[in-house]
């Protein structure tokens, strides 16, 4: 039974700190200083977790994060790596993956039918009968998933930051803490970053243990703490390398860091690798450094009975702190015919262990009552390495420590373009080639003693302090060979059985023979069967598979390891929760001055882009529809005030400007009079439409051009970068948001507005199309005459801090007439009604101008204009088609294109299903167009609307919109404008309205 | 109907609901303390933002805008993306280019209105540029920690003796980044477009609130009342 061992110098538990917490509903308690895992086993409790597929039992394994056999969930926070979380006072956990709670799981079962899913057999089921797919795709969807999303709890949200640092060090083992000692001392910012909660790596439970290095740790912490250039951060993983040493170190609590270095010095460490044997998944069968862990961090007693399985000198240190922790050690079971040599072999013979060399584990046997191991089965090997069965023989034991190899804990390097290669001395993947700007130290690259870690992180350190132009005058120490003597690691601990059950991934569950049989199958590459049997394809990313994968595939395909190459390993190497990706979100929100009067005024939103725009202004007992319409009726009969602040508003300015101007649009600007404004298309290098607006001449060099909400930055872009090309002498300044904006519009508007103003805004001194500056409302502004919505109308822009004032004072002007503010949704209407076209909206990433209608705007006959060359050549290909076409393809919009802008009206009164944007233009069943624009005109009593249709499509001519759920409605084409087709009342030259069928 | 034009921050909703003594700028009123003025100096050491869009500013760019600027007797600092003081030595001029300035007064400072009267007269190769910034300064001594929440530059690698200026930025949205240390007290001055004002005064409260900070009044930056 595994106990609390006795107060030890080094411990990392607060023992004054008892914490209470659950697991599966049971109570238990622990210590501050525990990780989870720690804390269960120490309570006696071996079934910690249910595995993926077979929903095996599970138990501590690696106890470092690199196997996920204990994953819990508390509350919301799901898939908590429990042998490195820190226990913490009330966590109410519980296993994930399992289906009735972990004891009696459901999930079972599918151990009993191991034999029947075999490797890859979700790739050849599931799709027959076809009928059936969606009941097998609930059932691997459930299947697939670990933990359970629980959307009622409050968001969590971690925190993301930008860091820098001259030089990263990655681990704070004994080479890491040298590495960033050094590199501080040479004057490089250093920032040290360790998974673990403390720093010292190997030397807080490995060496440390077996005497000799008491001191070293001590001395390694003295000089970090003692350098201020050196940041330590605890509980950190870096967890992937990217371009540029960008380096995303994530923290528990903290979030993510997005770390920039100037150089990287990779001590990550080694990770200790599994035998492969029968049940050696089983819980008691744990990795040497495990047990270790257990003992020097935790005073915990990993189990009172075990069996060592040895292929290395850390084997006997094990077995020794195993004895002074009180573990009776039944046996040493050592891989090599020769055993262990060094004074470590001969101090636990004297210690009276008995040794088996030349012998494996060859099964592990659970215990009669529970689920942890009761024996292990041990069997000779041959020269051959095979186990001899006949000749096994049992030892009762209650825990299997596994001390057989290393693999180096290299992610990092390989993702930053370091080339690593097998050593056959060592039986470890080392950095043979290494990125610029990247360093290794340590086990990572082959050196096992502490003080030739040391040494290799010192001189590690001051190299990557060099790389940053620090520490020049340091000399940098000679390097350090890699680790002599016998190999720490055994060249293939993998024994089989006739029962299976031999597991390579405990992720993942892969057995063995299930590396066996993809290889059979044809999957005859290490990549191969990493994806087909999903080798080093789970949570914890192959760091305790891949190298026994890599091996096993070699040795089937009779190749090297070197031949048989690694598993790709990509970022990133160490799983991070979703949240701490997603980390602190922004999400920009763009308002005009007036955002808060909308807000007053019940404005229903919607978004343009980052912009708030009210849509339409929610008025007690009526619906969206009625107030949409409303709205537009005020427009229409009286006066309405719309924000159009978010429109894109440029200058131009200076001796080119009007070059530039001619360049950029479509028209001519050359003759525009001062004082005046003039419609601005603008087009591509296809001569594809990509923004319009207003372009105002406000003196000779100095122009004021509009543009769309979501068009304005691309368009700003595209001129700044076309004067540099193009030399001109102007400047272009984007006062999008320099300059709040509004439209009074309606027949009353000049009353409202010649009451504020120092303008006089008579129809001879003011025209329709002027441009003004004057104060309204004593704020500075522009005001321009347009027509946009086809009433009478003033834009009135004045700077954005006065925007609200002017805004008050006109609404206030307005109260005697009754002016209502309106939304976008009205002023669609409003346009729809006079069909003038919205870019982006009637038009798409095709779009040419005569397509538009807006064929008017386009001068071909000027020098130049982006887009000319592309529309001469499709008026040359109309004048073409025209001469072989005859008299009925005369108008140039129907020479240049297919299809073209058509208004149209829906032939029905109103009733039945309402057709959409975007919905098609059915003819004769076939597809021939669809829908822009389309919405009720209270001023014309029926539904209208745009649409593209084939461009020989006369007015009256029928065809038909399907909608939403397939039915079909008639529309005939007809002309526009729908409404004031002469435009008089935009010129103020009509005040009555034909409405509804009646005068207003 | 007129009035006396009132202008505003591009956050002043926000700071209304704060409830603070409120000043005014020429037309702009501005937010001088919240609460007790000894409370907003121990902030301003630790964490503190600050909302001073109200403060004038004008810009200016086009070739011959230094000159014109030197002729004004503004000292006009030489690199490009560089900051200097303006003569009073309580309002600056940052260089955001080769070719644009942005000039800005102290609370009480008028070299911007005086700038603006002779910018007007339409000299050639100079063009007064419509400052309507949401401007902010955050400061104290964890105010390098805000910045690297929002912002991926690397502030500290930079010489402030050098004065930069830095355009980037800040919480996904561009904005111009003046940082600065004085009297051991660093400071983040940051100018962005108007209409995301609300925007990134709300996200920075945010965050400062997790670090511990707090918003302070313009007397709390500049002094006086």
């Amino acid at each position: 039974m595994a106990e609390r061992l006795a107060p030890r110098r080094g411990e990392w538990i607060d023992r004054n700190r008892p914490l209470e917490f659950s697991f599966e509903g049971k109570k238990h308690t622990g210590f501050a200083g525990d990780t989870i895992s720690s804390a269960l086993w120490v309570s006696g409790r071996r079934l910690l977790g249910r595995s993926f597929k077979y929903h095996r039992p599970r138990g501590i394994f690696s106890f470092a994060d690199h196997d996920v056999n204990v994953m819990v969930q508390d509350r919301s926070l799901l898939n908590i790596r429990a042998d490195v979380t820190p226990l913490e006072e009330g966590q109410k956990l519980r296993a994930v993956n399992t289906v009735g709670g972990l004891k009696m799981d459901l999930g079972q079962l599918n151990n009993r039918l191991a034999r029947f899913l075999p490797v890859g057999f979700y790739y050849k089921s599931f799709h027959k009968p076809a009928k059936l797919f969606p009941y097998y795709e609930r059932l691997i969807r459930k299947a697939a998933g670990l933990g359970y999303v629980t959307p009622d709890e409050e968001r969590r949200h971690w925190g993301k930051a930008y860091g820098f640092a001259d030089v990263l060090v990655v681990g704070a083992g004994p080479s890491g803490l040298a590495a960033a000692a050094a590199a501080g001392e040479a004057g490089a910012k250093v920032v040290l970053v360790d998974e673990n909660a403390r720093p010292g790596g190997t030397l807080t439970y490995a060496e440390g243990a077996n005497g000799g290095a008491d001191g070293m740790l001590a001395d390694l912490l003295r000089r970090v703490e003692a350098s201020p250039n050196v940041e330590y951060r605890a509980e950190t993983v870096a967890s992937a390398h990217f371009e540029e040493h960008w380096v995303p170190l994530v923290h528990r609590e903290d979030g993510m860091t997005k770390m920039r270095a100037g150089s990287v010095v990779v001590a990550g460490g080694a990770m200790e690798q599994p035998a492969v044997f029968r049940n050696n998944d089983m819980p008691g069968v744990m990795l040497g450094s495990a047990a270790l862990r257990l003992i020097h961090r935790y005073a915990v007693k990993p189990f009172d009975k075990g069996v060592v399985l040895a292929a290395n000198s850390d084997a006997y240190g094990v077995a020794l702190d195993l004895l002074r922790a009180g573990v009776e050690v039944a046996a040493v079971v050592d891989l090599r015919q020769d055993g262990e040599e060094s004074d470590l072999g001969g101090a636990v013979r004297e210690a009276g262990v008995r040794v088996y060399t030349g012998h494996c584990v060859y099964e592990a046997r659970a215990a009669k009552k529970g689920l942890g191991v009761g024996e292990a089965i041990i069997a000779p090997l041959d020269v051959q390495n095979n186990p001899i069965p006949s000749r096994a023989f049992e030892v009762g034991c209650d825990g299997i420590s596994m001390s057989v190899g290393w693999a180096a804990n290299a992610a990092l390097l390989a993702q930053s373009g370091c080339r690593l290669g097998y050593s056959e001395d060592l039986h470890q993947f080392v950095p043979v080639e290494l990125a610029d700007g990247i360093f290794a130290s340590g086990r990572v690259n082959g050196v096992y003693r502490a003080e030739d870690k040391v040494r290799d992180g010192e001189r590690a350190g001051i190299l990557a302090a060099r790389h940053v132009g620090e520490g020049k005058a340091a000399d940098v120490p000679a390097e350090v060979p890699r680790h002599p003597g016998p190999a720490p690691s055994h060249p293939y601990p993998v024994y089989d059985h006739p029962k299976g059950m031999a597991f390579v991934d405990l992720d993942e569950d892969v057995q063995l023979k299930d590396i066996k049989n993809s290889i059979q199958e044809g999957f005859d590459s290490i990549a191969l069967v990493n994806r087909f049997a999903t080798l080093g394809m789970g949570p914890s990313q192959g760091k305790h598979s891949n190298t026994n994968g890599i091996r096993i595939v070699a040795r089937l395909m009779t190749k090297t390891v070197e031949e048989t190459g690694t598993i790709t390993s990509r970022p990133f190497f160490h799983p991070v929760p979703m949240g701490v990706l997603a980390g602190r979100s922004f999400h920009p929100a763009r308002r005009t001055p007036m955002h808060r009067r909308h807000e007053e005024r019940g404005a229903v939103f919607m978004r343009a882009g980052d912009w708030f725009r009210p849509e339409y202004y929610a008025t007690p007992d009526r619906g969206r529809e009625d107030a949409i319409l409303d709205e537009v009726r005020a427009v229409r009969l009286g006066v309405g005030l719309i924000d159009v602040g978010t429109l894109g508003k440029l200058e131009v300015a200076g001796p080119n400007a009007l070059e530039l101007i001619e360049r950029i649009c479509t028209g001519k600007f050359a003759k525009l009079k001062v004082g005046m404004t003039r419609y601005a298309l603008m087009t591509d290098e296809a001569g594809t439409i990509t923004d319009d607006g207003v372009c105002a001449r406000l003196s000779d060099e100095h122009f004021y051009l509009t543009a769309t909400t979501s068009g304005v930055d691309a368009l700003y872009r595209e001129m700044t970068r076309w004067v540099k090309v193009w030399g001109l002498d102007a400047e272009v300044t984007n006062y999008s948001n320099a300059f709040a904006a509004m439209n009074l519009a309606g027949p009353l508007s000049r009353e409202v507005l010649s009451s504020m103003t120092d303008l006089d805004l008579s129809e001879d001194a003011f025209p329709y199309l002027g441009v003004r500056e004057g104060r309204v409302a004593g704020v500075p502004a522009r005001v321009m005459r347009v027509g946009f919505v086809g009433e009478l109308g003033y834009e009135v822009h004045v700077p954005a801090d006065g925007g609200l004032h002017a805004w008050d004072a006109i609404t206030e002007a307005g109260k005697a007439v009754g002016i209502r503010w309106f939304g976008v949704e009205a002023q669609r209407r409003l346009r729809l009604e006079k069909g003038h076209v919205i870019v982006g909206q009637d038009t798409d990433g095709l779009t040419n101008p005569w397509e538009a209608n807006m064929g008017w705007a386009v001068k071909l006959d000027k020098p130049f204009f982006i887009g000319q060359r592309t529309l001469k050549i499709l008026e040359k290909r109309g004048q073409e088609e025209e001469q072989r076409g005859g008299e009925d393809r005369r108008l140039i919009g129907q020479r240049t294109q297919d299809r073209k802008l058509a208004g149209f009206a829906l032939v029905y009164g109103g009733e039945g299903p309402r057709p959409k944007e975007c919905h098609l233009a059915i003819e004769d069943g076939e597809i021939i167009g669809r829908v822009t624009s389309i919405a009720y005109s209270e001023a014309l009593g029926k539904v209208i609307g745009l649409a593209f249709l084939p461009a020989d499509r006369a007015v009256g001519s029928c065809f038909q919109i399907r909608t939403d759920g397939g039915a079909l409605v008639d529309a005939e084409v007809v002309k526009v404008p729908f409404y004031d087709p002469d435009n008089s009342r935009q010129k103020g030259g009509q005040r009555e309205v034909t409405y509804q069928g009646g005068k207003a | 109907m007129e009035g006396a034009v009132v202008t505003r921050s591009p956050v002043h909703d926000a700071l209304e609901r704060l409830d603070p003594e409120w000043g005014r700028i020429g037309p702009t009123p501005a937010a001088l303390h919240f609460g007790d003025p000894t409370g907003e100096d121990v902030l301003k050491e630790r964490l503190a933002l600050c909302d001073t869009s109200a403060l004038k500013r004008l810009g200016v760019k086009g070739p011959n805008a230094h000159r014109w600027l030197e002729d004004q007797g503004i000292g006009v600092p030489e690199p490009a993306n560089s900051w200097s003081y303006l003569p009073d030595g309580r309002g600056l001029i940052a260089r955001l280019g080769r070719n644009e300035f942005l000039v800005e007064d102290g609370p009480e400072g008028t070299v911007t209105e005086g700038l603006g009267n002779t910018l007007n007269s339409g000299a050639r190769g100079i063009y007064p540029v419509l400052r309507q910034d949401a401007a902010f300064a955050l400061t104290g001594e964890r105010a390098g920690e805000v910045m690297l929440q929002v912002c991926g530059v690397d502030f500290g690698s930079l010489d402030h003796e050098a004065r930069p200026v830095v355009l980037t930025r800040v919480a996904v949205i561009s904005a111009v980044v003046l940082p600065r240390v004085e009297e051991g007290t660093r400071t983040f001055r940051i100018w962005c477009s108007s209409s995301y004002g609300m925007y990134l005064w709300e996200e920075l409260q945010e965050i400062m609130d997790e670090f511990g900070g707090g918003v302070v009044g313009l007397s709390a930056l500049y002094g006086g009342g």
